[in-house]
C-alpha cells in the first residue's frame, strides 16, 4: 500500500515538475524568440524589421496630403537612432531530499534518521545589445511589403509598439513652428505651420521599457508510516521550479541637421559655440557655461544629425546606467583617496 | 528489510561512508577547471564556437550570400571568456566542536568524538579573443569543424551547442536590413565593398550560464544502550556543492573607418558623414562631452573595427564585473549616510 502510494506521488511529481520546467524555461541560450510568451516567434531580426516598418508606416501618413512637401523635406534631413537591450534571463531549480529512518523493535520512536538531499539549479543570462543610426530617408524607402503584426499584452516587445505614431508626432512637431488655430480641413491632430517649417531644433526621444515574468513550479512531497522494526524511506520530496524574466529596452531618437534650419537658428547655434569654447585667461582655461551636462547638452544641440542621435542614446543610456556606475564611480574614488600615495596607480 | 541492532557499529560506518562519497561526489577537483564538471576542455569550447559562428555564416540564405559577402568580409568579431569555478565540501558545516561519534560506558563515562572540515576552491579564468569573421572560412577552421558535432548541453549549455550561429547570422542580417535600404546617393566605395559611413552598428550578446550542483547528507543513529564501553550515538552532516559560472560576451561590428581614411578626397560625396565626424573630433578635442562614459562612445564610432569590438568587450564587462563590487558597495554606502533620514 506505502510503495503504490509512494509510486503515484512519485509519478505525480515527476509530472509536474517536467509541465512546470518546460513551461517557463526550456532554452539553452535565452533569446526573445524562445520565450514561451513570445506569439508568433518574433527574432531579433523581426523586431528590428518591424520597428522600422512602424516607422515607415508613420511616415507614408504624409504621402498625398499637403504637408507632403514639408514632410519630406524634414524626413531627408533627418537622422533615427535605435538602441536594443533586451535582457532575457531563465532559471530552472531541481531537487529532492529522501528521509530513511529505522524503527526500533515494539515500536518505538525512530532510532536512526538519515536524510540524503540534492539539488541543480541552473542560470542562463543573455544580454544583447546593440544600436545603430540612419537616415531617416532610408527608413522611408524600407521594403514592408506584407508586414503586419497584431498587439502582443503579455509580449510586447513581438507585437505593434506603435513606432508609426512616433514617427508621425516627430515630423508633424517638425513641421510645426507658428502654430494658428485649427480650421476646418487641417489634417492629424496639430495645425498646419503658416510658415518656414526650418525652426524647431532639438532632439526627439523616446525611451520603450517592457518586463515579463512567468514563472512555474511544482513542490510534491510524500510522508509514509513506518511498519516497526524496519528500515525504510519516511519521506520523499521533489522540489521543481523554473521561472523566465525578459527586460526589453528601446531608445528612439530623432535629430535633425543644423545645414538644415534657418538662418535665425544658424546664429544661435553660433552663439552656442562661443558658450561651450575653452578659451584661456591667466594661463587657465575656462568656457562660459561650467555645469558638465548643460556644456555636453549645448554640444549636442550644435552637433551633426548623427552626433546629436548618438549623443541622446548615450545620455538616456546613461541614465539608466547611473543607478549602479554612480556608486561604483564614488567607490572608486573614495578608495584612490583612502589609499595611501607610494601605492597610487598611474592616472590617478 | 528488518532492523539489526548488532550490525549497529556496521550501519554506523556505512553513514560515515555515505557521508564522505556525497562530500566528495560534487566536488573533489584540486584545481576547478571547465572538464571537471563539463568533460570539454578550454580549447574545445572555443572552438566548438568558432565553428558554431562558422555555422551561421554558412546558414544564410543563397539570395543572401552575394549581399552578405561584403559585410562578412569587413566584420570583426570578439569573444570573452570569463570563467568562474568554485567547489565547497563541507564536514558538520565546518563547524568545531560538532559532535561525530558519542560513546558511554554506563553512566561513568561519556565522551564524543568532534570533527568537522571546510574546504573551499575556486578558479577564475578569462582571456578574450578577436578575429576577422572572413578568418572563420578559411581552410583549417572549416577542416577542423567538419567532424564536429555539438549537441545541446542542458546542464552545462557551454559544453554544447549554444547558438552562436544565431548570433552571427542576426548581425549580417541586421548589417544587410539597414545596408540595402540605404539611400544610394552617399555610397563610399572601398575595395569593393558598398558600405557608408556612421552606422554605428556594434551588436553585442552577453551570455552567462550558471550551474550549481550541490548533495547532502544529514544522519543520526542512536544505539542501543549495553553493558560496557560502547558507541551510543553517531551523527554525520557532510555537504558538497559546485558551481559553475560560464560567461561569454561576442561583440561584432565591422570596418568603417577603412573606409572613411581611404575616401578622405571623396568627402564631397559625403559631406554629412565628413561633417559628423570632424563634429565628433571637436567634441572630444573641446571635452564638450564630460561624461567618460559618453566620451568612450564618441572615440568608439571612429576607431578602427578591432579596437571598437575591444572597448565594447571591455564595457559589457566593466558593468558587472565582480572586480567593482567593492567600490560599489562603498559608493552606495557613502549614497546612502548623505541622504535625509
Amino acid at each position: 500500500m506505502a510503495s503504490s502510494t509512494l509510486s503515484n506521488a512519485a509519478g505525480l511529481a515527476i509530472l509536474g515538475s517536467v509541465l512546470g520546467l518546460g513551461l517557463a524555461a526550456c532554452s539553452i541560450r535565452p533569446l526573445p524568440e524562445t520565450s514561451p510568451l513570445n506569439f508568433p516567434r518574433a527574432s531579433t531580426y523581426d523586431i528590428v524589421q518591424k520597428v522600422r516598418c512602424e516607422a515607415k508606416a508613420g511616415l507614408d501618413r504624409f504621402k498625398d496630403t499637403e504637408l507632403a512637401e514639408k514632410a519630406g523635406r524634414t524626413i531627408r534631413a533627418t537622422s533615427i537612432g535605435y538602441d536594443f537591450q533586451f535582457t532575457m534571463q531563465e532559471n530552472n531549480d531541481l531537487g529532492g531530499n529522501l528521509g530513511l529512518a529505522g524503527a526500533a523493535k515494539g515500536g518505538g520512536a525512530p532510532s536512526g534518521n538519515v536524510d540524503v538531499s540534492g539539488g541543480i539549479t541552473k542560470d542562463r543570462k543573455n544580454v544583447r545589445t546593440f544600436r545603430f543610426i540612419e537616415d531617416l530617408s532610408d527608413v522611408a524607402k524600407a521594403d514592408c511589403s506584407g508586414s503586419s503584426t497584431a498587439q502582443n499584452l503579455a509580449f510586447p516587445i513581438s507585437g505593434a509598439l506603435h513606432i508609426d505614431e512616433l514617427a508621425y508626432t516627430y515630423v508633424r512637431l517638425e513641421t510645426l513652428s507658428n502654430l494658428r488655430r485649427l480650421e476646418a480641413g487641417d489634417h492629424g491632430d496639430v495645425a498646419e505651420a503658416e510658415d518656414d517649417p526650418r525652426r524647431r531644433v532639438g532632439v526627439f526621444s523616446e525611451y520603450l521599457r517592457f518586463s515579463t515574468r512567468v514563472e512555474a513550479g511544482a513542490k510534491p512531497s510524500v510522508s509514509l508510516a513506518l511498519t516497526t522494526g524496519s528500515v525504510g524511506v519516511r519521506a520523499a520530496g521533489l522540489n521543481a521550479s523554473a521561472w523566465r524574466t525578459d527586460a526589453h529596452d528601446v531608445i528612439i531618437a530623432f535629430a535633425q541637421d543644423p545645414a538644415f534650419h534657418t538662418v535665425e537658428m544658424q546664429r544661435a547655434r553660433q552663439e552656442r559655440a562661443v558658450l561651450t569654447t575653452q578659451i584661456s585667461v591667466v594661463g587657465e582655461t575656462k568656457r562660459a557655461v561650467r555645469a558638465p551636462r548643460f556644456v555636453t547638452a549645448l554640444a549636442q544641440a550644435n552637433a551633426q544629425s548623427r552626433n546629436q542621435v548618438l549623443l541622446e542614446i548615450a545620455r538616456v543610456r546613461n541614465l539608466k546606467d547611473n543607478v549602479r556606475e554612480e556608486p561604483k564611480f564614488l567607490g572608486q574614488r573614495l578608495l584612490t583617496f583612502l589609499r595611501p600615495p607610494d601605492e597610487s596607480q598611474p592616472g590617478e | 528489510m528488518h532492523w539489526s541492532w548488532r550490525g549497529a557499529g556496521r550501519e554506523a560506518t556505512a553513514l560515515l561512508r555515505a557521508g564522505m562519497l556525497v562530500a566528495i561526489l560534487p566536488a573533489c577537483s584540486m584545481h576547478p577547471i571547465p572538464d571537471d564538471a563539463t568533460r570539454v576542455s578550454t580549447v574545445d569550447i572555443v572552438r566548438s564556437i568558432r565553428c558554431e559562428a562558422l555555422a551561421g555564416i554558412d546558414s544564410l540564405r543563397p539570395e543572401e550570400r552575394a549581399r552578405a559577402e561584403p559585410i562578412i568580409k569587413a566584420s570583426v568579431i570578439g569573444y570573452e571568456f570569463r570563467f568562474t569555478m568554485s567547489e565547497r565540501n563541507a564536514l558538520n558545516d565546518g563547524k568545531a566542536g560538532s559532535s561525530l561519534l558519542t560513546f558511554k560506558n554506563g553512566s561513568a563515562f561519556t565522551g564524543d568524538a568532534t570533527g568537522s572540515a571546510s574546504l573551499s576552491r575556486a578558479n577564475v579564468r578569462r582571456f578574450s579573443i578577436i578575429e576577422s569573421l572572413g578568418e572563420l572560412r578559411s581552410k583549417q577552421n572549416r577542416d577542423s569543424c567538419a567532424d564536429r558535432a555539438v549537441r545541446k548541453n542542458l546542464a552545462y549549455p557551454v559544453a554544447g551547442r549554444i547558438g552562436m550561429d544565431e548570433v552571427v547570422r542576426t548581425y549580417v542580417r541586421l548589417e544587410m536590413l539597414s545596408e540595402l535600404q540605404g539611400e544610394q546617393s552617399h555610397p563610399v566605395e572601398s575595395s569593393g565593398t558598398f558600405t557608408r559611413d556612421g552606422k554605428h552598428v556594434v551588436f553585442a550578446d552577453n551570455i552567462t550560464f550558471t550551474t550549481t550542483v550541490d548533495a547532502a547528507v544529514d544522519g543520526a543513529l542512536v544505539l542501543a544502550a549495553a553493558a560496557g564501553f560502547q558507541l551510543t550515538e553517531a551523527a554525520l552532516k557532510a555537504d558538497a556543492s559546485r558551481m559553475d559560472t560560464h560567461q561569454v560576451i561576442v561583440a561584432l561590428t565591422r570596418k568603417e573607418v577603412d573606409v572613411v581614411e581611404r575616401s578622405r578626397r571623396r568627402f564631397a560625396q559625403s559631406r554629412r558623414y565628413a561633417r559628423a565626424y570632424a563634429d565628433r573630433q571637436d567634441i572630444l578635442a573641446e571635452d564638450k562631452a564630460l561624461d567618460p562614459r559618453t566620451q568612450a562612445l564618441l572615440i568608439q564610432v571612429d576607431e578602427a573595427a578591432r579596437t571598437r569590438v575591444a572597448m565594447e568587450l571591455h564595457r559589457r564587462r566593466s558593468l558587472d564585473d565582480p572586480e567593482n563590487a567593492p567600490a560599489e558597495a562603498l559608493g552606495q554606502r557613502f549614497l546612502d549616510l548623505l541622504k535625509l533620514p
